[in-house]
């Protein structure tokens, strides 16, 4: 293992992110959390991680506007973002996926562990060696 | 006729009067003055008179008799000339009888004719022949007899001419009062006829003066009726003015040269203008490049059909355009004279629809998150924790709690779902997709439960069918009914199948299973149904029972039907819905 995958987690509720924290964390990932968009937004641009999970409702800057302005910057607009939602509207799904997600996922539907082979997979598509070994 | 009549009675005088002195004076002669001869000449006559008289009785004609008797007077007259008379000289005073006899009885020729004879005869026998008669008497007895032929003949002639004149006159007489009795009876006619022209002429100002009247009534009738007909037509307009004005939308109607006819206010409302005084231009001009008015309108003018723009964002608004080919006439030969454009302010409505979408999303949205939170941290625990987790009950407390969440996850998702598919929002993305990729997909994700309940459950669907679906939704149906038939068997097997029925594909669930008593099998596409169980019998275990009318409702709206095709009690049930093989329009 070359480079440590580090994944940036936006999620405001705090059940949530504490979830999606810890299973990455237990699955070997470097996790880097952010509570709202804006955060979300900076944290990118800083941290550059391998992988985005983005949450959709959001105070202060919501997912899809963030997943916008990602993809209108040169330096994050390369890195892959995941909308992990509980939003199960097709519109959304759609609309996210038509502004450049690579994935849309309703978290309710899957177990956390089946979110990160979700996670592992798309990564695999990108960079074979960036999967890390589980613990 | 009236001739004949006369000498009739002339003939029958005359015969009876010879026949009565000449029998008297013959009979006279023959035994008192015994003048043998004489008597029997006059005897003769007087038998030939009768027997004229008794032959004339017989014949009735008049002509032959009096010619015979002219005749035979005519030859005794002249044998009395010769022998000198009978009785004496004095037999020649038959003489003057003679003309007499012959214009009366005869026609007028013939009695001058016969006079003639007698006379030149006369002459000839005192010239010729012997007679005791002397010049003198010769001469007196022509001359007499000339004289009273002569008479008898003017007599007569005028007499005959009298009468034929006034029996000339008779006829004209009577002819003239035939011709005006004629005459008056034409007369009659004309009176009557000009009595009933007058009638007619009478009648006929009448009716003129009824037909004035009825045209004047008809006249009033029709211009009540126009009036009328005007009146409801005021009323129509305003009514469709009325209409047109409450409509909640603009409206506006072209000709066929793209001329506005007619627009409502609600136009001026919807681009913040008063009185404008509108044309295809300045509305294509006012929407500022929102939407492409003026193209569009000829277009559907053009093409003479319906066409809908909706999500058209104008400024704040949202609007709604529908065009509309305007036609006029009978059925059948309906001709288009302009087109009509629909322009529905639907920002509330679309703001009250997301509103309402928005609803139901962060409903289920934040039931979603803290469902998944015991879902996920539960299944973490039982995954990261084993060690700490030894205890059997706590483990299976944990479980429970991880499966309530799973089930409440689901109880959400199916409200969501039907909230969409009872108010029409669900939407559906329908491709050419593989029926059998689908199912495969859908039975790898039920198989473990088939492998845990140790039933087979396994597909034989031909790879070339190919349905018009949404996928997921398909999914959605084949998860509901696979996982409701695999729920319901403990022994035996699930098995999918598809087979190609008139433009549709029918997909049968056959399974193994417990089967559903008849008298629930009505219910089973019902809300909140579960075969078999009322609202305290309920099985806990299997969910909201909104599934199966929640798959009705989504291959229903795919176009396909769903059913339950058979079901034995202990044998198990068949279930089968259809999708069509062709997009349906």
């Amino acid at each position: 293992m070359s480079t440590k995958v580090l994944i940036l987690i936006t999620e405001d509720d705090p059940l949530m992110s504490r979830m999606y924290q810890k299973i990455f964390t237990f699955e070997g990932y470097e996790v880097v959390m952010a509570k709202d968009g804006e955060e979300g937004l900076g944290m990118a641009k800083k941290e550059k991680p391998t992988i985005i999970l983005l949450d959709v409702m959001m105070p202060k800057m919501n997912g899809i506007e963030m997943l916008e302005k990602l993809k209108l910057d040169p330096s994050t607009k390369t890195i892959p973002v995941i909308m992990l939602t509980n939003l199960a509207g097709e519109k959304d799904a759609e609309n996210a996926m038509a502004k450049g997600a690579v994935k849309y996922i309703v978290k309710s539907e899957y177990e956390p562990k089946q979110i990160v082979d979700m996670v592992k997979e798309i990564l695999s598509g990108y960079t074979r060696d960036l999967i890390p070994e589980a613990k | 006729m009236i001739f004949n009549k006369e000498k009739e009675n002339l003939i029958t005088t005359f015969s009876l009067i010879g026949f009565t002195i000449l029998f008297v004076f013959g009979v006279d002669n023959l035994i008192f003055v015994k003048n043998i001869i004489p008597g029997i000449i006059e005897l003769s006559f007087a038998v030939i008179l009768y027997i004229n008289l008794v032959v004339f009785k017989f014949i009735k004609n008049i002509n032959i008799t009096s010619r015979i008797m002219v005749l035979i007077l005519l030859f005794s007259l002249l044998f009395m000339y010769v022998n000198g008379g009978i009785g004496g000289k004095t037999g020649v005073y038959w003489y003057f009888t003679f003309p007499v006899l012959a214009f009366f009885l005869l026609e007028e020729k013939i009695g001058f004719i016969s006079t003639s004879i007698l006379i030149s005869s006369t002459i000839f026998i005192y010239l010729f022949y012997k007679t005791p008669f002397s010049f003198i008497e010769t001469r007196q007895l022509i001359t007499a007899l000339i004289t009273v032929a002569l008479l008898v003949r003017y007599y007569w002639k005028s007499n005959f001419f009298v009468k034929k004149m006034l029996i000339h006159k008779n006829i004209e007489l009577q002819n003239y009062s035939e011709q005006i009795k004629e005459n008056e009876l034409l007369e009659e006619g004309k009176k009557r006829e000009i009595e009933r022209t007058k009638m007619a002429m009478f009648n006929l100002l009448e009716d003129a003066r009824d037909l004035e009247k009825q045209l004047t009534m008809e006249k009033k009738g029709v211009e009540d009726k126009i009036s009328q007909r005007t009146k409801e037509l005021y009323t129509e307009k305003a009514k469709l003015t009325a209409s047109i004005e409450a409509l909640a939308k603009a409206f506006v109607m072209v000709d066929l040269e793209s001329k506005v006819i007619l627009v409502n206010n609600n136009l001026n409302k919807i681009f913040n203008k008063e009185n404008e005084d509108w044309t295809i231009d300045s509305i294509n001009a006012a929407f500022e490049g929102a939407f492409d008015f003026k193209s569009l309108f000829q277009k559907a003018l053009k093409s003479k059909e319906k066409s809908e723009y909706d999500d058209i964002e104008f400024g704040s608004k949202i609007l709604h355009i529908r065009f509309s080919p305007v036609y006029e006439g009978e059925e059948g030969e309906r001709v288009v004279t302009g087109a009509l454009a629909i322009i529905g302010d639907v920002t509330d409505e679309k703001v009250h629809e997301r509103s309402k979408d928005e609803f139901f999303s962060i409903a289920s949205h934040e039931l979603r998150t803290p469902l998944t939170a015991i879902r996920g941290n539960t299944s973490m625990i039982l995954d990261y924790y084993k060690d700490q987790v030894k205890d059997p009950e706590l483990k299976a407390m944990i479980v429970d709690t991880h499966d309530a969440s799973v089930r409440l996850i689901a109880i959400v998702n199916d409200f969501l779902d039907l909230s969409r598919l009872e108010q029409n929002r669900m939407v559906y993305k329908i491709a050419d997709i593989n029926l059998q990729a689908v199912t495969e997909d859908v039975v790898s994700q039920l198989d473990e439960i088939a492998k845990n309940k140790k039933i087979k459950l396994e597909f034989n669907i031909d790879k070339k069918i190919n349905v018009m679906a949404d996928p997921d939704k398909l999914k959605q149906v084949l998860f509901n009914i696979v996982g409701n038939s695999l729920k319901y068997t403990e022994k035996g097997s699930v098995r999918v199948s598809a087979a190609i029925i008139e433009g549709f594909v029918k997909v049968s669930i056959e399974d193994t299973g417990i089967g559903i008593p008849l008298a629930n099998q009505s219910l089973l596409f019902r809300k909140f149904q579960q075969a078999g169980s009322s609202t305290l019998t309920r099985d806990a275990a299997k969910g909201t029972g909104l599934g199966l009318f929640i798959s009705k409702l989504i291959v229903e709206g795919m176009g396909g039907k769903i059913s339950l095709e058979k079901s034995v009690i202990g044998k198990g049930s068949i279930f089968t819905f259809t999708l069509p093989t062709v997009k349906l329009k």
